[in-house]
């Protein structure tokens, strides 16, 4: 996984890797709560959905929100977590 | 059509050429130049840092592009975007447009520039000499 810009700042941290129990977006979620502790409160919303405005790909492709809780991840897939653009 | 992300823009002049060579209907080419301001509400500016995640950023910018070119009947559309440090006074972004006529270039310029900052994942840093913060969108 990895973090970009003020959301790199805020986690502390550029880039991790995780091993999962299984596929779901669910067990990437418990895992980087594990690793990031009270930091993955910038990711996650109390009821654990996606924080509003950030931004989720895997392997260069954005998942809509909505689609989040059904992907499937593999091995070796590459999530990035990103927050709402500020270019221009 | 053509877009960029790096952190250097091509030349404006060489830019609107090659967009009057792209068709002999081109009738109006509308242009947006972003350029970084010396005061913001936290003091004097610096400059700005732009980060992108680099490969979504060039593929979003490109169906932003497309879907906006389609959607007006554009003759042809160019859009760059910096990274890296931009001072006070530089060039950010441009965003060309050609069309027939001014009516849907200037449209089509909003809408483009609107979704660029909204959609292509691309984050600045603020640097005034009070502090250095990011921008959120």
């Amino acid at each position: 996984m990895r973090f970009y810009a003020s959301l790199r700042d805020d986690v502390g941290v550029g880039e991790v890797t995780v091993h999962l129990n299984d596929q779901s977006f669910n067990a990437l979620k418990n895992n980087l709560k594990a690793l990031l502790g009270e930091k993955a409160d910038r990711i996650f919303s109390e009821d654990g959905t996606l924080r509003r405005g950030l931004m989720v790909s895997i392997n260069n492709t954005i998942i809509h929100p909505s689609n989040i809780q059904k992907i499937k991840l593999r091995e070796n897939d590459v999530v990035d977590f990103m927050p709402a653009p500020s270019g221009g | 059509m053509k877009v960029k992300v790096d952190h250097k823009l091509d030349s404006l002049p060489s830019l609107i050429e090659h967009l009057k060579e792209s068709s002999d209907e081109v009738g109006a080419i509308a242009i947006f130049i972003g350029v970084v301001r010396g005061v913001s509400s936290d003091g004097r500016v610096l400059k700005l840092s732009y980060e992108a995640h680099e490969t979504l950023a060039h593929n979003v910018l490109e169906n932003i592009v497309e879907d906006v070119k389609r959607k007006y009947g554009l003759i042809d559309v160019i859009a760059e975007h910096r990274l890296g440090d931009v001072l006070v006074g530089e060039d950010i972004m441009y965003v060309l447009v050609a069309s027939k006529h001014r009516d849907e270039a200037y449209k089509a310029l909003t809408e483009l520039v609107d979704r660029i900052k909204r959609e292509v994942p691309i984050w600045k840093k603020e640097y005034t000499d009070k502090s250095v913060k990011w921008i959120l969108g």
